[in-house]
């Protein structure tokens, strides 16, 4: 019994130690990797592809680690390849944080750049698509890049940051995938811009499947992430007139402002509903419900008494339904529904799925019913 | 007449452990594709379809479990030489073998082209195969108990992945679970057969049977088994639905493994290589009860030393694995093993059931006089 | 040869010729054999012993001197005036040599037919000191001790009950000694008895040695690196496991007992988690397992990671990483096992220095060394921290082999991952357990209570709970009563 495990033993580690000596890997050791962050494509005259690539650069001496590479080519990898002619270092996309795209190349369309993204397997879903509307490597060689090591990895947490406090939609390339790939809810993706040598999120870009037909400002996007998300903890600062609230108002002395009134609301938390009423006539109705607290507020007034307070909300519900029907009406000129009409229509009609250049034609005549309220929780330590 | 089946006392096996053993054979390498499958064929409807296999399953079950009942401690070759006469029981043993050899070719044929597509592109097939091979040889010389021993530790091994789809819930978009009750009738029954595809490995109660201790629990443990893997595809299943839009759904060839690229951790930031690489874990006890399966029902027709015909199989799939080792032959030898599992799973118990009905009887008669 | 006697009776014979007989013949002329031929009051007695080997004092008070005084030399009056009980009457000259060897001291006058054999035998023995191998913090810190007869009485008042079970086994042909069997005989399970008779009968080993040594013969499978019996050097916890159970051995001259069967996981107890309170317990032994698992799991994933998978690095990590390796002139398998070599050698060194000399080597190696090495730039200052981390990790295990194993399965595992990353990493992993599903410790399952599945075992192998609900022993021993006290009704 003894002998025989004895010879079993001897014949595994013969197959173990040949297997050893029969295959070895070919390495990725990190110190000698060109580990990209962020990558940035701009067209030139020749329809070439300009590619920025900023990598990690390890160097014991210095904090950042920063190295930006400029190649050309005719397709992604060819761009990485050709970088890779001008580096010490086995340039590889494991950790591709960002992906930028200049205006040359998002008036095209980005989608045929993205195919190596999501066929091979060694690099992230979780990156960013951004585009941005100066050429792609003047953005990246933003010389401000805060503590972070290098810009690639200061846009991702630009980014992050701007998603976690819900002041812009995600754009991961899986959720951009599954929006270009979802007929009737249309990507949206981060502009970015320099000011004073560091980037910025400026705009966020509505697209056309994967062209970008305009932007929205920073102010409009809440209302389109109204829509189209939820808030859990959002924050929106509001501008009335102040003349329906003058009965309220307490007078201070010497106090002379113009005549808006100024409220932000924060901790805000919302719940869309998209219904579609009528297939026929394309009409929906939106119901939003808000709730939050004040955290600023420009005149003082005592909102522990009933009337103020729901004079406060009408206001705020009338401001938001004007803001929303703008955005609704921008994004119809665009031609992009970001707010996902179009997937509300498809899950309603049976048959047929609905294809892109249908709801094309059809988005335009759509029509909306607003029904919004609001319920401000608390407003803090004083009145 | 072949001698009746001995199992010795401190070889058997509580029942409980077939909840687990026949729930692991069902899970393998095919969840990780399996939604885009059936997703093809029958769209947002695929659970209504997952529904219709799994009445199916729960039914093949019933029946292996009652022809099994009726022989009392004979395995397959036992019964089908029982009845149909010693030539054809054993031709018809042969066959079945050649299935299970199939399917445990197919599987390894998979996991080797997960790790070349995910982890080590420049990895050579035979250097991954000879690793599973290993490490099969080595559990299967343990006999049946070290076999079912290693699938129940692999098992919770596995089973904590689970876990990790929280992320990929948390990104579901609901609208993409409508419309429903879109797809016709006859999608729907294409959509069951190819979940019937995924659903096969169990067919390992039929070899197991003689091992296992209180047979009166196998019916139901058996059972839970089913369920527990309808369960779990259901669940896999409806996630991806819910995580994908339905064109990018269609695109991807293993929608499980794609849908972990977005899990990342502090301390493990991509969790799919990880994923890769502990999926040898899940598919590691098909490959050990397969081999265990086929080389002790080649000793049952053949006679002989079990060991003897587990190094001819390794070394047979490990010769085949250099001639087919394209994503080509990969699917080919899937789709016929997930043909040949349509009869040897569903159909042939079904097919058996009248033969148990006239042994019962022949031995009741028996019993009488 | 010559130790044989050719006749097989060999007195009567004249008191010079026994004296010249038993040093040639039996001792090969040794000089330790004492003669002494003393004159009483009668008669001419020769009085032959073993140096060394017997007590000088005994043999010059209650031998000599009563002797001296007897009324009469006939071997009747002498064993009632010698106040030593077991004296025997030998007839063969290899008797006689046996006897002296055990330290018996040997009478005989002329013309008699036997020789009278008196017990007065020397043993030098330590006192039982405080355990250092598996040192304790709280709870009975007495270890065993080299004499099987202080070792049993430790037992015997621990255990005072009369279930418990002694039987005597002899084992080694040239060097034979004592081995112990120790059960409980209401509650340890009867095939573990008869299994651990057999495999102790059918033994044939020149020589016991000591205890763990014993271990390696009996154990069911020598190949593997995992100890599959306990050794154990506390009566405490050599007693607790008989209550659980399990059967024990002792074996003479060694300061430790053998406690089978046993699984993988009582390596991972001590009885300190069943003195503290429950809660403590069982985060403490829950945390030994977590420990074991990081031992062996971080410097593989560190070299695994670094060498081949340098996506799962988390960014923070990635810079000063890069930063650190950039100096270092090895790939990280090399470096890797350079470092955890040189903490493996610290760790023996400290072993093998007496104990301030070690903490001083403990100081220096730890500190000195590790510092040094990262400003040589030797090894990123991360992989430092990672291997202390799991060489510490290592340490809490409370049984030195199994805490040894754990250390050197580590190797392997890093090559692997090494060659291939997470591949060779998790393949590895499947490799060991399916050993460990393999082994059997005394015919009983060694991975239990997850492999054969024991879930009401958990409380007794990962956990503790309180004593209000465990009430039972463990299921995997099969003990012949599973209940250990009537559950409290409360």
């Amino acid at each position: 019994m003894q002998n025989k495990r004895a010879r079993h033993l001897m014949v595994m580690c013969l197959i173990v130690l040949t297997l050893l000596t029969g295959c070895l890997q070919s390495k990725n050791i990190i110190e000698k990797l060109g580990i990209v962050t962020a990558y940035g494509f701009d067209l030139n005259q020749q329809q070439e592809l300009e590619g920025t690539t900023v990598l990690y650069q390890f160097n014991p001496d210095i904090t950042n680690a920063s190295q930006i590479i400029h190649s050309t080519g005719k397709t992604f990898d060819m761009v990485r390849a050709n970088a890779n002619k001008k580096s010490g270092y086995k340039i590889v996309n494991g950790k591709l944080q960002t992906i930028l795209f200049g205006p040359s190349i998002a008036e095209q369309g980005i989608f045929p750049y993205l195919d190596t993204i999501e066929r091979n397997a060694a690099i992230s879903d979780m990156l960013y698509v951004t585009m941005s509307e100066t050429p792609a490597q003047d953005i990246l060689s933003a010389s401000n890049y805060e503590e972070a090591p290098n810009v690639g990895v200061y846009l991702n947490r630009l980014i992050e940051t701007a998603v976690q406090n819900e002041e812009i939609v995600s754009s991961t390339f899986h959720e951009y995938m599954r929006s270009y790939f979802n007929i009737g809810r249309e990507p949206l993706i981060p502009v970015l811009s320099v000011e004073n040598n560091k980037v910025a999120v400026d705009k966020i870009g509505a697209m056309q499947g994967d062209v970008h037909v305009g932007s929205f400002s920073l102010d409009e996007v809440f209302y389109v992430r109204l829509l189209r998300d939820k808030y859990n903890s959002g924050r929106i600062d509001l501008e009335f007139d102040l003349e329906p609230f003058e009965p309220y108002i307490q007078e201070y002395h010497r106090d002379n402002r113009g005549d808006n009134m100024y409220v932000v609301i924060d901790k805000l938390e919302s719940n869309t509903s998209i219904q579609l009423r009528d297939p026929e006539k394309l009409t929906y109705d939106v119901t939003v419900k808000l709730n939050g607290r004040i955290i600023e507020k420009s005149h003082r007034m005592n909102l522990d008494q009933p009337e103020p307070l729901k004079q406060l909300e009408k206001a705020i519900i009338q401001k938001m339904e004007n803001e929303l029907i703008e955005v609704v009406s921008k994004s119809k000129q665009l031609g992009s529904d970001v707010f996902g009409f179009g997937v509300k229509y498809n899950n309603k009609t049976r048959g047929e799925e609905l294809t892109r250049d249908k709801w094309q034609d059809l988005y335009p005549n759509i029509d909306v019913n607003y029904d919004i309220s609001i319920d401000i929780k608390r407003f803090g330590i004083v009145q | 007449m072949q001698e009746k089946l001995n199992v010795p006392n401190h070889q058997k096996l509580k029942a409980i452990y077939l909840v687990i053993v026949l729930h692991t054979m069902q899970i393998g390498v095919g969840i990780a594709g399996y939604p885009r499958i059936v997703f093809i064929e029958v769209g947002r409807d695929s659970w209504i379809a997952i529904l219709i296999a799994a009445a199916t399953l729960h039914i093949a079950i019933a029946c292996s479990v009652y022809v099994l009942n009726s022989f009392q401690s004979e395995d397959l070759h036992g019964i089908l030489t029982q009845t149909f006469g010693k030539w054809f029981g054993k031709l018809f043993t042969l066959l079945f073998i050649a299935y299970i050899w199939l399917m445990f070719l197919s599987i390894m044929l998979n996991y080797v082209e997960f790790v070349q597509v995910f982890v080590f592109p420049d990895m050579t097939s035979w250097f991954i195969a000879a690793c599973l091979l290993v490490l099969v040889l080595y559990a299967v010389q343990g006999g049946v108990r070290v076999a079912v021993g290693a699938s129940v530790v692999f098992f919770f091994g596995a089973i904590w992945m689970l876990i990790i789809l929280i992320q990929p819930i948390g990104m579901i978009q609901f609208d993409n679970y409508f419309p429903v009750f879109e797809s016709s009738p006859q999608e729907l029954l294409q959509g069951a057969l190819k979940t019937s595809y995924s659903l096969i490995g169990f067919e390992l109660i039929w070899v197991l049977y003689p091992f296992i201790r209180g047979r009166q629990h196998v019916h139901r443990y058996s059972q839970w088994a089913m369920a527990f893997t309808i369960l779990m595809m259901m669940f896999i299943t409806m996630i991806s639905i819910g995580f994908y839009s339905s064109e990018q759904l269609k695109g991807k060839i293993w929608p499980l493994l794609s849908m972990i690229k977005v899990v990342s951790y502090p301390m493990f930031e991509r969790f799919d290589i990880v994923t890769v690489a502990l999926w040898m874990v899940i598919v590691l006890p098909n490959l050990i009860l397969l081999a265990w399966m086929s080389s002790f029902s080649l000793k049952r027709i053949f006679g002989g030393q079990n060991k003897y015909y587990l190094y001819l199989i390794c070394l047979i799939a490990f010769i085949c694995q250099f001639h087919f080792d394209n994503r080509y032959y990969v699917n080919f030898f899937t789709d016929c093993v997930g043909k040949a599992g349509l009869f040897f799973g569903f159909v042939f118990p079904i097919l058996m059931v009248p033969f148990a009905m006239y042994h019962r009887r022949k031995g009741a008669k028996q019993h009488a006089k | 040869m010559k130790r044989r006697t050719r006749k097989s009776t060999y007195f009567p014979c004249k008191l010079d010729n026994l004296k010249q007989d038993v040093t040639k013949q039996f001792f090969n002329g040794s000089p330790d054999v004492a003669a002494k031929t003393v004159n009483t009051q009668h008669d001419k007695l020769l009085i032959i012993y073993m140096d060394y080997l017997v007590l000088e004092k005994e043999v010059q008070t209650n031998i000599i001197s009563k002797a001296q005084g007897a009324k009469q030399l006939d071997y009747d009056t002498l064993k009632s005036s010698i106040p030593v009980t077991d004296i025997i009457e030998l007839k063969t000259l290899n008797e006689i040599g046996s006897a002296m060897l055990e330290g018996y001291v040997i009478l005989y006058t002329e013309k008699s037919q036997t020789c009278l054999a008196i017990p007065a035998p020397r043993i030098d023995q330590r006192k039982p000191e405080k355990a250092e191998t598996e040192s304790l913090i709280f709870g009975p810190r007495i270890s065993f001790s080299e004499s099987i007869d202080t070792n049993m009485n430790f037992i015997h008042k621990r255990l005072d009950t009369p279930t418990l079970a002694v039987e005597k086994f002899i084992v080694g042909d040239t060097i034979p000694s004592e081995v112990r069997l120790v059960y409980l005989s209401d509650i340890a399970n009867d095939e573990a008895i008869q299994e651990m008779r057999s495999r102790l009968n059918s033994l044939k080993i020149d020589d016991a040695m000591e205890s763990s040594a014993l271990t390696q013969f009996i154990e069911d499978n020598s190949y593997s690196i995992f100890p599959q019996f306990l050794v154990t050097e506390l009566p405490d916890r050599f007693c607790y496991s008989l209550k659980e159970g399990r059967v024990g051995l002792l074996v003479d001259k060694s300061p430790s007992g053998i406690i089978a069967p046993v699984s993988f996981f009582s390596f991972f107890q001590t009885t300190e988690d069943v003195y503290t309170r429950w809660n403590m317990g069982a985060f403490i032994r829950l945390m030994r397992i977590i420990a074991m698992i990081l031992s062996i799991t971080l410097t593989p994933t560190y070299v695994a990671a670094l060498t081949y998978h340098y996506e799962i690095i988390p960014d923070a990590l990635l810079v000063s990483l890069g930063h650190s390796r950039t100096r270092v002139p090895f790939p990280p398998l090399l470096e890797a096992l350079i470092l955890e070599f040189l903490i493996e050698l610290i760790r023996e060194a400290g072993a093998r220095l007496p104990t301030k000399v070690g903490q001083t080597m403990g100081i220096v190696g730890g500190i000195v060394i590790g510092q040094a090495v990262v400003q040589a730039g030797f090894t990123s200052n991360i992989l430092i921290i990672i291997v202390a981390l799991s060489a510490l990790a290592s340490f809490t295990t409370p049984s030195y082999l199994m805490g040894s194993a754990i250390r050197i399965i580590r190797f392997p595992l890093m090559l692997f991952a090494g060659f291939w990353g997470f591949i060779g990493l998790i393949f590895s992993f499947a490799f060991i357990a399916i050993h460990l599903v393999k082994q059997r410790s005394l015919n009983f399952p060694y991975f239990v209570p997850i492999y054969p599945f024991q879930p009401r075992d958990f409380n007794n192998s990962f956990i503790r709970l309180p004593f209000l609900w465990s009430t039972k022993r463990a299921y995997s021993n099969r003990p012949k009563q599973i209940r250990r006290f009537p559950k409290p009704k409360r």
